[in-house]
């Protein structure tokens, strides 16, 4: 369970002070799946990073499994840290590291004694089918095979929330349903909660049981995606739910049709 | 006998030649681990403490970062001079091959540390923010991410310095420092032995040889990006 109350984010861009997160509050029930969607800049990124304060919000509460954060000091925070999960548009693997290694260090971390590691390795590459790759290193692995291992690091330590920062950017679309079809399978069969941040609205409709549409640092819309029609409020929700894409008239073309016309 | 001897001459001065090579050896053997041992820390500082770092310190950042910039300025010979008192104070004497490896050592710390900062700042910052998210803490960060993403690029700096090494350790001949490149310049600057020098040379072309493909061997192994 999280929840997410009056947190706002500023930053001092290149072009002055900047509101990332303007007052926005989230609550995403435990075992569900949040989609969070907005164009890039919306601060739907800034938003997922603050339920782990990788953002530290300038007011307002997170709230994770019943206990603040924001008021957390570092080694608890760390420790807390340990059971929420985090995947990334660009997998953020060692590339120096084996699969199976990059797994170990999230339970290293945890301070997991060595004897159980290398089991628990073997268990959570096994949830993403990848228990045979133990041994390749990143660069010996697909796009979608290192999100998969990425996803293998997050559930390592057996959390309650797994937090999904772009998590299908950087792969083709095949891959994207490989990958989306491991997190729905972590939701269901681990009861995951888990929050996913994208700017496809296919991806959200796939997985989310609620999508938070954002849109200049605020929460515009919720839609619930619970099987009925969608009836978006918003022109943006419209706009991301509209899977064409519309160019419009180029200046040439309207300057040919103008011609014609006159 | 100033002159040019010849190759012949050269066949003379090989017990002085191997004993050279034995001082440069001395020399590295020396100063490559204090070398390390100094300025992996002190690059690693800067990384932390350095604007947007992992702790930032600003002040503690100026003063590192000025010091670093401070010895890289001295010209090594300009260098050597000044740092007679501290080396006397150090090694008892300002002359010879543990002398010269004082200012050596000061020298080699400087410029590895800087390459170490910039070898640091070439990993990937998301890599960081991983560790991070996964609770880690800054010294698990440094040690089990940092320094591990950072050690095919860490092992081509230090392959860097050895190399140039070779180059400063001649001048150390100045101050008695001996080793091959000192040798060279004796025969061949001062005692227009032209054969001689030229040997010396080749040995330190072989010898620089050497080094570099131990060093891209080494980068090579450490390195599983491709």
């Amino acid at each position: 369970m999280i929840t997410l109350t009056g947190v706002t984010k500023r930053f001092t861009g290149p072009d002055g002070p900047l509101t990332a997160v303007d007052n926005v509050d989230l609550h995403v029930p435990r075992g569900s799946v949040q989609g969070v969607i907005g164009f890039s800049g919306a601060g739907k990124s800034t938003l997922i990073r603050m339920i782990n304060l990788l953002e530290r919000p300038d007011t307002g509460s997170v709230l994770v499994d019943g206990e603040e954060l924001t008021t957390l000091d570092e080694e608890s925070l760390r420790r807390r840290r340990t059971k929420i999960g985090m995947v990334f548009q660009q997998f953020n693997l060692l590339e120096n590291l084996t699969a199976g290694q990059n797994v170990e260090l999230a339970l290293r971390v945890a301070g997991l004694p060595k004897a159980v590691r290398a089991a628990r390795v073997a268990e959570a590459l096994a949830v993403v089918d990848l228990a045979d790759r133990a041994g390749s290193y990143p660069s010996k692995l697909s796009g979608g095979q290192k999100q998969r291992v990425a996803i293998a690091r997050a559930l390592a330590n057996e959390p309650s929330v797994l937090l999904c920062d772009e998590p299908t950017s950087a792969v083709d679309p095949r891959t994207t349903i490989t990958v989306l079809r491991y997190l729905k399978e972590i939701n269901e069969r681990l009861g995951i909660t888990i929050v996913l941040v994208t700017h496809e609205m296919n991806v959200v409709k796939a997985i989310a049981d609620d999508v938070a549409v954002m849109e200049d640092g605020k929460v515009v819309e919720h839609l619930r995606l619970d099987g009925s029609p969608l009836q978006p409020r918003t022109e943006i929700s419209r706009f991301l739910l509209d899977d064409e894409l519309r160019l419009g008239p180029t200046d040439v073309a309207a300057a040919k049709e103008a011609r014609r016309a006159g | 006998m100033p002159g040019d001897g010849g190759f012949a001459r050269v066949i003379d001065v090989l017990p002085e030649m191997l004993a050279a090579l034995g001082e440069t050896g001395l020399m590295v053997l020396i100063t490559v681990p204090i070398a390390i041992v100094v300025a992996v820390p002190a690059g690693v500082l800067m990384w932390v403490a350095r604007p947007g770092g992992l702790r930032p310190a600003p002040r503690l950042y100026l003063v590192v970062n000025a010091t670093v910039n401070l010895v890289r300025s001295f010209p090594f010979l300009v260098l050597l001079i000044a740092m007679i008192p501290i080396t006397r104070l150090i090694v008892g004497t300002s002359v010879g091959t543990l002398a010269v490896t004082v200012p050596l050592a000061v020298n080699a710390v400087a410029y590895l540390s800087r390459f170490v900062e910039q070898n640091l700042l070439q990993v990937s910052p998301g890599v960081i923010e991983a560790a991070t998210a996964m609770g880690a803490s800054k010294r698990r960060t440094i040690w089990s991410v940092l320094l591990v993403e950072a050690r095919p690029a860490l092992a081509g700096s230090v392959t860097i310095m050895i190399v140039s090494f070779i180059s400063y350790s001649a001048i150390a001949g100045l101050v008695g420092g001996g080793g091959i490149g000192d040798f060279a310049i004796r025969y061949g600057y001062y005692r227009y032995e032209t054969a001689v020098m030229i040997t010396a040379v080749l040995v330190m072309i072989a010898l620089v040889q050497l080094i570099q493909l131990a060093g891209t061997l080494t980068v090579r192994r450490l390195d599983k990006r491709l």
